[in-house]
C-alpha cells in the first residue's frame, strides 16, 4: 500500500510536538522552531525564495524533532537542505577553519604542544575571539602529538596477523586529537580476534563541513570515502568508526542532505559499540574482563546523533556488561555543543544554556566519569562540568 | 431617503462585484447585496485559473479572443490577484499531434501568444510535468485568486462610495406597475428585514438568478452544471499544466498560493443540489486519474480537500455535459425581452470575463439611466495592484518574519501597509500554515467585511493550509471573538461550524495522512474540547 | 536484542502495558515511533461517557473491548491504573465509580474518568468556587479567554479577567509563532518569573476564591502550581490547552521515566518494518526503521489508530502495516460528511480474540497481543472512552502475559 505522501514534509499533521523537544526553541526566543523551520517553511518556500527565512539557520542539525515526530518527518533535512539550497551566507575563514577538521589538523599534529599551549592563553583566546569570531570561553579540543594514521601504519605486520579485519573509520577527532580512543578500539578488536586496518583511503566525513556551507567540499570528500567504503565492502571488510556522528554521517546524512547515493555501503558501515555488542550477543564471542578492574560509576550520555540513529542502547548494553561498571543513563537531551556550533561567539549563551540541564543532571549524578560516543558533547561537557568523558570503547579497554 | 440608490446588484460573486465597483467609478450610487459572503457561489469555486483563452481557440474563438484581452487587462489591474505562471497544454502518447498543430493556429487566429516548444525543455520548464509527452505548447496562462479579486472589487466599490451587504437575503422584488424598483431583503444573521429601492435591479446571482428572475416573473432557461475540483496539499506545478485535446474532464491542473488544483468534472445536476454540492468518490476518481496523467506526482501527493461549484450556463441546447454550450456573455434585459422595466440579468460568461461582463451590463444601465461616464475597469488597477513592484520596498508593515512578511503582501499588494502589524501581539501568527497574523485578522474583519471564520479564510487563507483549521481554528475563533465583539456563543458556535466546513471538504478525500489530520481534527474538536455537545445558541 | 516481551508504541497503552509488566519483574521494551498522543491530551482520562461508566460499561455488546476484559475486571484494573499513576507520579483526582465533569479548552463541562490534580473539575456541573481570577499571559494565543470566562459565568462563577506579562514572555511574543503553552511553562520553570507572577497575582486578584491559569505551570518542573498557590496564597487551578499539551507532555514523560526507572527499555524514533516468526507462526522478534532486531517471547501491538499508524488507509481499505492483522469495522465510506457525527474509521481496528491475541486470516497467533486504540469495535472519541480503553486493555494484556 502507498498511503502517504512521497513529499515528505507533507505528512506533518501540525501536531507541533517537535517545537517540544526542540533545544534551541527552548532557549532561543529568535528561531522560528522546527515546524515552522521545518515542514511549514518548506510548504511557502516552493512559492519563492521570498519565503526563504535565514532565522531558519540558527538550527542545529541535532535531529531531536526527527525523533520526535510521530509522522516521520525528517524536519531536519528539510530545514539544512533548505539552508543549503538558499542561504546566502558566505562562509568566512572562521568557518574554513572549523570545517577542515582534517587540514587544520593535520598541521596542528605536527606543532601539538605549541598548539595547544597557544590556544589555551588567555590573551590568544581574546584575539581568536576577535578575528575568528570564536567565543573567548571556548576551549578548544587539544592536539596529539603525531596522528593515529601514522601509528597505526606502525602497527600494519603485528594488525596482519589476525584471521578477522575490519576497517576502522576513525575520524578527524581520533587521528588529531585523541589517537588514544584509536588505540583502545584497537586493543578491543584484537582481543575480540580482528585485525584492524585503514580505509584505503579516509577523509573527514564532513559533518562541519556540511554544517559550515561547504557542500561542494562534503560532496566531493563524501565521494573518496563512499569509495573506499565501496571497495572495503568488495572485499568483506566491515566498516566501523567509533565516532557517532562519523558513522550518522556516512550512513544517512550523505544520501539525505548531499545526494549522494550510499545504498550499497550503508548497512557495512556500523558503530563501534553496536559491533562489539552484536558479536558478544551472539555468544560466540567473549571478552576476559580483569578481575581486580576498579569499581567505576559511568553516566551514560546519549548524543543527538547517536539518538537519531537509534544505538543508544549497544552502547549502555555493552557498558553494563562490563564488571564493576555502575551505569546510570542520563536522560537523553542535547548538550548544546553540536560540532562546531557551540564554538561560534553568536552561539555561545545559546550552546551553554542548552546544555545547562545536562550539566546540572551530569553533576547531580555523582558519576566518577561521563561516557558518550560523540568527540564535540564530550569537549563541551568536560569544558562545562567537573567531570572527565570517557568513550565507551576507552572504558571497555581499561578493563581488559 | 438613506435606502435610495441608482442601482441594487444582487449577488456577490466576482461578476455582481465587478458591476458594483464599474458602477461605483463611474459615479452611480450602487448597493450591492449577498446572500452570503462574497465569493462563495461559482466564483470561488473554480480552478483559478488565469486563462489565455487557449483552451477555447479551437471550439470558441469569441470566448478565446474574449479570455486574452481580459487575460492582459487582469495582469496589470489585478496583479496582486495574478500570478504570471505561464501554461503549457501538453500532448500524451494517447493524444494526436494533429489537434496540437490546429491549436496552435487557432490560438494565433484569437491573438493568443502560442509557442511549440520541445518535450524536453517543457520539461525542464516543469519538471512535474508527465515526461511521457510527446508535444508541448507555451501559451500566456496564470493563476488568479478570486477570492481577493471579488474582495478587491468590493472594496474599490466601497471606496467610491458603493454600500455592501452580505447576509442579505432578497426576499422579494418590489413591483411597481410592472416596474422592478426595489427589494426586500432579510438579515440572515441578525433577522432584520429592510427595503431598498434602485431605478434599476441587477440580477447576478449565477446559477441562483433564475430565482431571482422568478421573482419577478421572468423565465431564465439555465443548466446547471456542476464542476469537481481537488486541491493538492502544495504547490506540485509551478506552470499551469494543460492536456491538448478537445476540452475534456480533468485536464487543467492549476498552482494556485501555496496550492495546486485540478479539475474539473462536469455534470448535469439538479437546481436543489445547487446548495449543497458533495463531491462523489467517481469524481474523485476521475479527477486523480486523469491528473496524474497531467503530472504523475499527484499519485502520492496528500490531497487537502474536494470541493465543487455550479457553472451558471444559460441553455443553447440540450447538451448534457454542459460542455459544449457557449461560455459567451448574456445580458438580458427584461425591459425588452420580457416587458419587465428597471431589471437586468447578467450570467454565462466565466471569471476571466467578469470584468468585461461588468463592462457591458453597466454600459447598459448607463445608458438606461442617462449617464454618459466612459468605462475605466480595464485601466484602473484595483486596490492592492497600485504600483505593485514597489510593494515590497515600500510596504511600512512590519512583519518580524519574512515567510509572513511574505506572505501578508502576496495576498494585499500594497494594501497590506494598512495592516497593523507594529506590535509583537499584532504579528504573533493565528495560521501558521499560511502565515495570518492578529493584525491581518483585524484587517480583514475591520475592512473587508468579515463576519464569520469562513468569511475570515476567503480574505485571509485562514485554515486553507495543510492542517485545513486543525491548529489555528480556536485560536483564530478566540481572536475574533475580541476583533469583531463577538459574544462567546457566538464565537464558538463559528467554530464549530469552520471545523464542520473544513471537514466537509477533506471527508471525501479521507485517506492516507488526510484521514490522519481528519482523525486529529475530530479527537480535538468532538473529543478534547466537546464540541458536538455545544448547546444552540440563539 | 533480546527482552521478555516487547511492546510496538510509545503511547499511553503500551507505557501502561510496559509499566504493569516491569514492575511484575518482566524485561519489557518499548518501540516508540515518535511522541505519542498523549502530548495532545488535554490532561484528563475518559473511562465512558456515562455519569456511572461502570454500570454503562457493564450493557456493551461483546465486539467492545471493554466486554472482552468484562466489567469486574475493568474495575479492578481501573484501581491499578491509579496506582501507576501514582507510582509515576502522576496526581490525578477522580474515580471509575462515578464520572465528574472537568472544563475543556473552549469551556465546555466533559465528562472524564481521571484528571490531572489541579485542572478545573467539578462534580456535575456545579464548581467548587463562586469566584475567580483569571490571569493569562499577554500576547499568548493559546488560550481562549472569552470563551472560559462566559462559561465560567454561566456556571455562575464570578471571574475577573487579568492579562499579565513578564520580560521573558515579551521577548518569547516576539517570535510570531514559538510563544506557545511549552514556552510560557518553561519561563515559569524559573523561580525569578514565578515569583514576579506571584506579586502581580496578589496585587491582582482581589478577593477571587481561586487563580485560574492556562495550563503551562512549569515544564521541567512538576511543583509550580503548589509552589504558586504558596507564594500566592491561593487555591490555582489550570485550564488546559490544545496540544501540544504542557500537562499531557508531563503525563506521558512521568509515565517514560517510571517504566525505565523499573529497567524497561524505549527504542525512541523507531518504527517497526518487519517481524520474523518461527515454523509455528509465532513472532519471534521485530526489526526496526533503525536496523534494531528485538527478539522476545511476547510481543504487543500498541501503535495506535491512524494518527500514531498503527492502521492505515489507502483508497482501496485499511490494513494494519506491520503484521497485516485482520482487520474489522472497515466500512465504506469510512468517514461521515458531518464530523459531529460517529466517523465509521473511528471504530476501525485489529481483530483480536478474547485474551486480545491477534487474528491473522481468522486465526490468533500464540504471543501477539494488541492494545490501546488499535483495536476496532468502539467509538473512543463518541463514547469518551480512548484513554480508557488504552489503560484497561493494556493491563488486561500485561496481566494475561504475566499470567502466561
Amino acid at each position: 500500500m502507498k498511503q502517504y505522501s512521497e513529499h515528505n514534509f507533507e505528512q506533518c499533521t501540525k501536531c507541533t510536538v517537535c517545537t517540544v523537544y526542540c533545544p534551541v526553541a527552548a532557549v532561543n526566543p529568535l528561531y522560528p522552531g522546527p515546524k515552522q523551520a521545518g515542514p511549514d517553511g518548506e510548504r511557502l518556500r516552493l512559492k519563492g525564495v521570498a519565503y526563504y527565512d535565514p532565522a531558519i539557520e540558527m538550527c542545529l542539525n541535532c535531529k531531536r524533532c526527527e525523533v520526535a515526530c510521530p509522522s516521520e518527518v525528517r524536519i531536519g533535512d528539510i530545514i539544512h537542505s533548505a539552508r543549503i539550497k538558499h542561504s546566502t551566507k558566505r562562509p568566512g575563514l572562521r568557518e574554513f577553519t572549523l570545517a577542515n577538521t582534517d587540514l587544520v589538523g593535520s598541521v596542528a599534529t605536527v606543532v601539538a604542544p605549541v598548539v595547544n599551549a597557544t590556544l589555551g592563553l588567555k590573551p590568544v583566546r581574546k584575539v581568536v575571539e576577535g578575528v575568528m569570531k570564536i567565543d573567548h570561553r571556548r576551549i578548544f579540543p587539544k592536539y596529539a602529538f603525531g596522528t593515529f594514521e601514522g601509528w597505526l601504519k606502525g602497527q600494519r605486520k603485528a594488525q596482519a596477523l589476525y584471521a578477522k579485519q575490519l576497517a576502522y573509520f576513525h575520524g578527524c577527532y581520533v587521528n588529531y586529537n585523541n589517537p588514544d580512543l584509536g588505540k583502545a578500539f584497537v586493543k578491543v578488536a584484537n582481543a575480540l580476534g580482528y585485525g584492524v586496518q585503514l580505509l584505503e583511503k579516509e577523509k573527514c566525513c564532513g559533518v562541519a563541513l556540511i554544517s559550515n556551507g561547504f557542500v561542494e567540499q562534503a560532496k566531493k570528500q563524501a565521494k573518496t570515502n563512499i569509495k573506499s567504503i565501496t571497495k572495503a565492502t568488495e572485499q568483506k571488510l566491515k566498516v566501523v568508526a567509533t565516532s557517532s556522528t562519523c558513522t550518522f554521517t556516512l550512513r544517512d546524512e550523505y544520501d539525505h542532505l548531499l545526494g549522494l547515493d550510499n545504498s550499497a555501503i550503508r548497512d557495512n558501515i556500523d558503530l563501534a559499540t553496536r559491533f562489539i555488542y552484536e558479536l558478544l550477543a551472539d555468544g560466540n564471542q567473549r571478552l576476559e574482563f580483569k578481575s581486580d578492574a576498579p569499581h567505576l560509576r559511568v553516566a551514560y550520555h546519549s548524543a543527538c546523533h547517536m539518538e537519531r540513529m537509534g544505538w543508544t542502547k549497544y552502547s549502555i548494553e555493552l557498558l553494563k556488561l562490563i564488571p564493576n561498571v555502575e551505569l546510570v543513563q542520563l536522560e537523553s537531551q542535547c548538550c548544546g555543543i553540536a560540532g562546531t556550533y557551540g564554538f561560534k561567539k553568536e552561539n555561545y549563551e545559546t550552546s551553554q544554556n542548552i546544555g545547562e540541564p545536562l550539566f546540572k543532571a551530569i553533576e547531580a549524578s555523582e558519576c566518577d566519569v561521563v561516557s558518550t560516543d560523540c568527540e564535540t558533547c564530550k569537549w563541551q561537557i568536560e569544558m562545562s562540568t567537573s567531570k572527565r568523558v570517557l568513550h565507551p570503547i576507552e572504558i571497555l579497554a581499561s578493563y581488559l | 431617503m438613506n435606502n435610495q440608490y441608482d442601482v441594487i446588484i444582487v449577488g456577490g460573486g466576482a461578476t455582481g462585484a465587478g458591476v458594483a465597483r464599474d458602477c461605483a467609478l463611474r459615479g452611480i450610487r450602487a448597493l450591492l447585496i449577498e446572500r452570503a459572503d462574497i465569493a462563495t457561489g461559482a466564483t470561488g469555486r473554480n480552478h483559478g485559473l488565469l486563462h489565455s483563452g487557449a483552451r477555447y481557440a479551437v471550439n470558441d474563438r469569441e470566448s478565446a479572443e474574449e479570455c486574452i484581452k481580459e487575460n492582459m487587462i487582469l495582469r496589470r489591474i489585478a496583479s496582486h490577484c495574478v500570478e504570471d505562471t505561464g501554461g503549457l497544454f501538453i500532448t500524451l502518447p494517447e493524444d494526436s499531434l494533429e489537434f496540437q498543430a490546429k491549436f496552435i493556429d487557432a490560438c494565433r487566429a484569437a491573438g493568443i501568444g502560442a509557442e511549440a516548444i520541445d518535450p524536453k525543455q517543457a520539461l525542464a520548464l516543469e519538471p512535474s510535468v508527465n515526461p511521457t509527452l510527446i508535444g508541448a505548447v507555451k501559451v500566456p496562462d496564470g493563476s488568479i485568486d478570486p477570492f481577493r479579486l471579488t474582495a478587491a472589487n468590493v472594496l474599490d466599490a466601497q471606496l467610491h462610495g458603493a454600500k455592501v451587504l452580505t447576509y442579505t437575503l432578497v426576499e422579494q422584488l418590489i413591483i411597481e406597475s410592472g416596474k422592478v424598483v426595489g427589494v426586500k431583503t432579510l438579515n440572515t444573521l441578525t433577522g432584520e428585514r429592510g427595503e431598498y429601492r434602485a431605478q434599476i435591479t441587477v440580477n447576478a446571482c449565477g446559477i441562483w438568478g433564475r430565482d431571482l428572475a422568478a421573482k419577478a416573473g421572468v423565465t431564465i432557461n439555465m443548466l446547471p452544471a456542476k464542476g469537481a475540483l481537488l486541491v493538492f496539499g502544495h504547490r506540485v506545478n509551478n506552470v499551469v499544466i494543460n492536456r491538448c485535446r478537445k476540452p475534456a474532464d480533468a485536464d487543467i491542473l492549476v498552482p494556485g498560493d501555496s496550492i495546486t488544483v485540478i479539475g474539473t468534472t462536469s455534470s448535469k445536476v439538479p437546481f436543489d443540489q445547487c446548495d449543497n454540492m458533495v463531491v462523489t468518490a467517481d469524481e474523485v476518481d476521475l479527477l486523480l486519474r486523469e491528473g496524474c496523467m497531467l503530472a504523475p506526482a499527484l499519485e502520492h501527493t496528500r490531497i487537502l480537500r474536494a470541493y465543487a461549484g455550479v457553472r451558471p450556463l444559460v441553455a443553447s441546447d440540450d447538451d448534457p455535459s454542459g460542455r459544449s454550450v457557449s461560455r459567451g456573455i448574456v445580458v438580458l434585459d427584461h425591459a425588452t425581452r420580457d416587458g419587465v422595466d428597471g431589471f437586468i440579468t447578467i450570467t454565462g460568461g466565466k471569471l476571466m470575463t467578469y470584468r468585461l461582463m461588468a463592462e457591458w451590463t453597466v454600459d447598459l444601465i448607463c445608458k438606461k439611466l442617462g449617464v454618459a461616464v466612459g468605462c475605466t475597469t480595464a485601466v484602473a488597477p484595483l486596490p492592492g495592484s497600485a504600483e505593485a513592484e514597489k510593494v515590497s520596498k515600500s510596504c511600512k508593515c512590519s512583519v518580524h518574519c519574512v515567510s509572513a512578511k511574505a506572505s501578508v503582501e502576496n495576498r494585499h499588494g500594497e494594501r497590506a501597509k494598512d495592516i497593523d502589524n507594529s506590535t509583537a501581539a499584532k504579528r504573533a501568527l493565528v495560521c501558521e500554515c499560511e502565515q495570518v497574523s492578529v493584525g491581518e485578522v483585524e484587517y480583514a474583519v475591520n475592512c473587508l467585511g468579515v463576519k464569520n471564520l469562513i468569511d475570515l479564510r476567503r480574505r485571509t487563507r485562514v485554515g486553507m493550509g495543510t492542517c485545513q483549521g486543525e491548529l489555528c481554528a480556536a485560536r483564530a475563533a478566540s481572536v475574533m471573538s475580541e476583533v469583531a465583539g463577538k459574544s462567546a456563543a457566538e464565537a464558538k458556535a463559528d467554530l464549530k461550524s469552520f471545523i464542520g466546513e473544513r471537514w466537509k471538504g477533506m471527508s471525501a478525500v479521507a485517506w492516507g495522512d488526510t484521514l490522519r489530520e481528519g482523525e486529529l481534527l475530530s479527537w480535538l474538536y468532538d473529543g478534547v474540547c466537546d464540541l458536538s455537545n455545544l448547546k444552540e445558541q440563539k | 536484542m533480546r527482552y521478555d516481551t516487547v511492546i510496538i508504541g510509545g503511547g499511553l497503552s503500551a507505557l501502561m502495558c510496559g509499566i504493569e509488566l516491569a514492575r511484575n519483574g518482566k524485561r519489557a521494551a518499548l518501540v516508540a515511533a515518535g511522541q505519542s498522543t498523549m502530548n495532545f491530551s488535554s490532561a484528563s482520562f475518559g473511562l465512558y461517557n456515562a455519569p456511572e461508566p461502570l454500570k454503562a460499561i457493564a450493557q456493551l455488546p461483546q465486539s467492545h473491548p471493554y466486554a472482552k476484559v468484562g466489567v469486574e475486571q475493568v474495575e479492578a484494573l481501573a484501581g491499578v491504573a491509579t496506582e501507576i499513576f501514582n507510582i509515576a507520579g502522576i496526581s490525578t483526582v477522580g474515580s471509575a465509580e462515578r464520572n465528574h465533569k472537568v472544563i475543556t479548552p473552549v469551556g465546555q463541562m466533559r465528562e472524564c474518568w481521571l484528571s490531572i490534580d489541579g485542572v478545573v473539575s467539578a462534580q456535575d456541573d456545579k464548581l467548587d468556587f463562586n469566584s475567580a481570577a483569571l490571569f493569562v499571559p499577554e500576547g499568548f494565543l493559546d488560550i481562549y479567554t472569552s470563551f472560559i470566562t462566559s462559561a465560567l459565568q454561566q456556571m455562575g462563577v464570578m471571574t475577573s479577567l487579568c492579562h499579565f506579562s513578564l520580560p521573558e514572555l515579551v521577548v518569547r511574543r516576539n517570535n510570531p509563532t514559538e510563544m506557545r503553552s511549552v514556552s510560557v511553562a518553561r519561563a515559569l520553570d524559573k523561580e525569578e518569573n514565578l515569583r514576579a507572577l506571584a506579586s502581580i497575582i496578589v496585587r491582582e486578584a482581589g478577593d477571587a476564591e481561586v487563580v485560574l491559569l492556562p495550563a503551562t505551570l512549569g515544564f521541567a518542573q512538576n511543583d509550580v502550581r503548589e509552589r504558586l498557590e504558596r507564594m500566592t496564597d491561593r487555591r490555582v487551578l489550570m485550564i488546559p490547552t490544545l496540544p501540544p499539551s504542557v500537562e499531557g507532555v508531563k503525563a506521558e514523560r512521568a509515565l517514560r521515566r517510571a517504566f525505565e526507572k523499573m529497567g524497561g527499555a524505549i527504542f525512541a524514533g523507531h518504527t517497526a518494518t518487519s517481524y520474523q516468526t518461527d515454523e509455528n507462526g509465532e513472532i519471534v522478534s521485530v526489526t526496526t526503521s533503525k536496523d534494531v532486531t528485538l527478539m522476545a517471547e511476547n510481543f504487543v501491538l500498541a501503535t495506535g489508530s491512524f494518527i500514531g499508524r498503527g492502521l492505515e488507509a489507502d483508497r482501496q481499505g485499511v490494513c494494519e502495516p506491520l503484521f497485516g492483522s485482520d482487520i474489522i469495522g472497515a466500512t465504506s465510506p469510512l468517514t461521515d460528511i458531518d464530523i459531529y457525527s460517529p466517523q465509521p474509521f473511528m471504530g476501525c481496528g485489529v481483530d483480536v480474540d478474547e485474551q486480545f491475541h491477534i487474528l491473522k486470516q481468522g486465526k490468533s497467533v500464540d504471543n501477539l497481543y494488541a492494545c490501546g486504540s488499535i483495536l476496532g469495535g468502539y467509538n473512543p472519541v463518541k463514547e469518551g472512552c480512548g484513554a480508557g480503553v488504552a489503560i484497561i486493555t493494556a493491563l488486561s494484556v500485561a496481566q494475561t502475559i504475566i499470567n502466561r
